[in-house]
């Protein structure tokens, strides 16, 4: 299993929110997206303006929070950490090149590629050579003692991709890094960035060109605040990648929308593209079928042709159950398929969750689903609430073998309402709620790092 | 245009609500100096206790013009976008001018007519004051003389701020896409580099060490000829002259030296490295108001020396003293409001690259002591030694020196506070938000 570095659940970033009353703009910036970023990838989000990428690389950075939703960096859920702490993370594993260097005016080039590194009390030799070697590399050497008020745009931003660098990150977000540069040393940052991925450096990069984007092994193509479609490079070469990337970018919905073609026409293109995402989806079933079964994924289960809870389907990721066939988008964006006649076995579990609403502060409860089949064990945890009574009656239909040590089952009949069964859970569960045992959503415990 | 500027008005409406305060207040004090002056020319004495006792009062109206222009231009400065996009939908540079006329002209004349209401209270208080301490002296003015005055500098100080405007609109005019553009917002360097920070570049800068160190004698030594008791006038004009010079030197050259020197050691302290790089900045752009607290306030008080009459220095030097150091708090402030919002995307910076809030509190709060004790500390040292003198001579009562001490310490520690608070709260949202990272801010 590959090592996952951000893992985001769900998360929708609204701008002028208020979810329950409904009185503000509830703008989603981001809606429900899911993603994964394991180490060593190399990872671009392309959409057109508007469409929440640097929204997106913000929340997943740190440098934003999320309205709903949860975002894991390196098993650390980012909402359990206080400002300090995550200054702290920051600096030890993160490294960011903005469009516009956001380099400091007061300080010289040097000293502001020495910044990060000097919150680490290393030695001054040490910070130096550091420094020149990152500058020799980048050709910003004669430029040290100079301000950056004094440097062109470019030669700026080499200095901040040097300060992005200095800390040796794990991860390095990259916001239009070249947006300011010519080509040649558009070229020459993009060659440095593959240069480091080779060497294990994580990279995520948002962009709106194609061709920055081919550098990269996976492009994610975001639309609306939702991720709408997902390409890799694997082996190919990158010009092919180019071109994928740029058949995925001229599909825009907008100019569908507006475009004069007949119907028809559009109806033919339609079927063909469709056909196209089918093999695309078969490729990664074939090629990444381990990615079902990478971390436990948060689902809203529903039986198709039944009712469902519409408010909950909006912020999760929906778990369809059409007969005996499941279908649902992994937190990786692939589509996962599988028939529920494969599952030999189904553990259930409980989470508890810490709600922090200060007076009304309280925990709720989720059941964790783990369906064993030959291939390897599905995690999910469940967003269902009275209606999850009609999946365990489903599995019991298909004569699925069903392990329930903490009798959910038997609270579900008993109390088929959220209210009294989290009261019983709660009860009955303390060792779910203890401190530092339940996960939080607009947290005040967590681990440290 | 009219609809334009009235949105404007409306949008930024605080802003505005802020400099008609700051202007009212600021012209309320030039009437008063004014009123003054007028009063004194009414008195039979000698020329030069006369000289001296006017020289008081026109040099703080003159310091209230400056101020009044400084904090017009500052506000005008800032609103160099709204300019390039009016020339960028087609106006001519004329055309921006009379923008400005509309915009301005209003407001000036606005704070000018409360000013001359608000002065004439401040008069009544000044003869108020001597007569509860059953004293004789009334500084009768002609109120269309002072508002004569007060015209003058206003028709002087809106010339001014025309000319200094015709001069940004000229170079906005002809560079027209880098005022649109980011590279508008970057400010110059806040000092020149002489020592690299790369060794095999170093090189010594001697000329600016010897300068240095002369700035360094220059204020020792004149601290120390100043507590010399038997000095006569021109030794203390001199001395006095020199002190108030190697203050200066010392803040402008002397603290962007030692962090160029010391630059190797500087790197084990990322606080300290980053105040002392701040407070070069901060120097930088508060150097009009750096300057008359460290120069001209103290030479307001010297003029004391070649009053005659005790009665009449004291009902001169109080309030204009009071009213100086008020005037520069307030464009202080004003200054510091703008500074201070160009400055939040450099916290949002640094807190990005793993500086945390507390952090960089403390280093902003380094800059700000290091700034109360070298632009307001040091000056109130050499004031000291001239209200002791005063004192000595006769010319000022021990209770005036105290009011006009303990008015000092407190308005600058008021200061003080407002500057630390404001950037704390800035801190504050500038980590909880986003968007001062991002181009679109």
């Amino acid at each position: 299993m590959s090592n996952i570095l951000i893992e985001a659940s769900n998360i929708s970033k609204i701008y002028d929110p208020d979810i329950y009353l409904k009185r503000g703009k509830n703008f989603y910036a981001l809606n429900n997206v899911n993603f994964q970023l394991e180490e060593g990838d190399f990872t671009c989000v392309m959409g057109p303006s508007g469409s929440g990428k640097s929204t997106l690389l913000n929340c997943l950075s740190t440098l934003d929070k999320i309205s709903l939703g949860s975002v894991k960096i390196m098993d650390t859920d980012i909402s359990t950490l206080n400002k300090d702490q995550l200054c702290q993370f920051r600096y030890e594993y993160l490294g960011y090149i903005f469009q516009n260097h956001n380099l400091v005016p007061y300080l010289s080039i040097f000293d502001n590629i020495a910044a990060p590194i000097l919150l680490a009390n290393q030695d001054t030799l040490t910070i130096k050579a550091k420094v020149i070697d990152l500058a020799k590399t980048l050709n910003i050497e004669k430029l040290l003692d100079k301000f950056p008020s004094e440097c062109s745009g470019g030669e700026c931003q080499r200095a901040a991709i040097a300060r992005a660098l200095i800390n040796d990150p794990k991860i390095i977000f990259c916001d239009e890094p070249t947006g300011n540069l010519d080509s040649k040393n558009s070229h020459l940052v993009l060659k440095l960035l593959s240069q480091l991925n080779k060497q294990g450096t994580t990279i995520l990069l948002v962009t709106h060109d194609a061709m920055i984007a081919s550098y990269a092994k996976k492009m994610m193509y975001l639309y609306d605040g939702g991720i709408q479609s997902v390409i890799y490079r694997h082996q190919g070469s990158q010009m092919d990648f180019f071109k994928k990337i740029n058949d995925i970018t001229t599909q825009d919905s907008i100019l569908k929308q507006f475009s004069e073609e007949p119907l028809e026409e559009i109806q033919e293109k339609k079927e063909v593209e469709e056909e196209k995402t089918q093999e695309d989806i078969e490729t990664i079933k074939i090629i990444n079928k381990e990615r079902a079964f990478i971390s436990r994924q948060d689902v809203y289960m529903i039986i198709d042709g039944q009712p469902y809870d519409k408010e909950i389907a909006k912020r999760n990721t929906l778990f369809h159950i059409n007969d005996t066939h499941v279908h649902y988008t992994n937190q990786r964006n692939d589509k996962v398929e599988f028939d529920l006649t494969t599952i030999q076995e189904v553990h259930f579990n409980l989470k508890a969750q810490f709600v922090n609403f200060g007076l009304f502060s309280q925990y709720i409860f989720h059941p964790t689903v783990d369906m064993v089949s030959p291939q390897g064990t599905y995690l999910f945890k469940v967003k269902n609430k009275d209606d999850f009574i009609n999946i365990i009656q489903l599995f019991h239909q298909l004569h699925i073998l069903i392990d329930d040590p903490r009798h959910i089952e038997e609270a579900y009949k008993k109390y088929p309402k959220d209210y009294e069964r989290t009261k019983f859970f709660q009860r009955t569960h303390k060792d779910l709620i203890q401190y530092d045992k339940a996960e939080n959503i607009n947290g005040i415990t967590g681990n440290k790092i | 245009m009219f609809t334009f500027i009235k949105k404007i008005y409306k949008n930024q409406r605080k802003d505005y609500v802020m400099l008609l305060i700051i202007l009212i207040f600021l012209s309320s004090f030039e009437f008063t100096f004014l009123a003054m002056y007028d009063a004194f020319t009414q008195f039979n004495l000698h020329w030069t206790v006369r000289s001296a006792l006017h020289g008081i009062p026109v040099l703080a109206s003159l310091v209230a013009l400056v101020l009044n222009i400084f904090v017009t231009k500052y506000f005008i400065e800032n609103k160099k976008q709204e300019f390039s996009i009016l020339l960028l939908s087609g106006r001519k540079p004329k055309d921006l001018l009379i923008y400005l006329l509309l915009q301005f002209l209003p407001l000036m004349v606005i704070a000018y007519i409360i000013a001359a209401i608000i002065g004439s209270a401040f008069m009544y208080l000044i003869n108020w004051f001597p007569q509860i301490q059953n004293s004789t002296l009334i500084l009768n003015y002609s109120f269309i003389n002072v508002c004569f005055y007060s015209f003058m500098y206003f028709v002087f100080a809106f010339i001014v701020i025309l000319a200094l405007c015709a001069h940004q609109f000229v170079n906005l005019d002809k560079d027209l896409a880098k005022y649109l553009s980011q590279k508008a917002s970057i400010s110059k360097p806040a000092y020149i580099i002489k020592a690299s920070a790369v060794s095999s570049k170093r090189k010594i800068p001697w000329l600016m060490i010897i300068f240095s160190l002369g700035a360094i004698y220059l204020t020792v030594a004149s601290l120390l000829n100043l507590l010399q008791t038997n000095l006569s006038t021109t030794d203390l004009l001199m001395s006095f002259t020199y002190a108030l010079a190697g203050i200066f030197m010392l803040v402008m050259t002397v603290i962007p030296l030692l962090y160029d020197l010391l630059h190797h050691r500087l790197l084990k302290h990322p606080i300290l490295m980053n105040a002392l790089s701040s407070f070069n900045e901060f120097a930088r752009v508060m150097v009009v108001l750096a300057t008359l607290n460290m120069i001209i306030l103290p030479i307001q008080l010297f003029l004391i020396f070649f009053g005659a009459k005790q009665e009449l220095i004291q009902a001169i030097t109080l309030p204009c003293f009071i009213m100086m150091i008020i005037m520069i708090a307030l464009s202080f402030i004003l200054r510091f409001f703008i500074y201070n919002q160009e400055s939040r995307s450099t916290f949002a910076k640094l807190n990005a690259i793993g500086y945390s809030p507390h952090i960089l509190n403390q280093i902003t709060l380094i800059k700000n002591i290091l700034f109360l004790f070298l632009i307001f500390i040091i000056p109130l040292l050499f004031m000291g030694e001239l209200f002791y003198r005063a004192y000595n001579q006769g010319l000022l009562s021990i209770n005036i020196i105290s009011i006009m001490m303990i008015t000092y310490l407190i308005i600058n520690c008021l200061v003080f506070i407002y500057t630390c608070v404001q950037e704390r709260i800035s801190l504050k949202e500038v980590t909880q938000n986003v968007k001062y990272l991002n181009r679109g801010q």
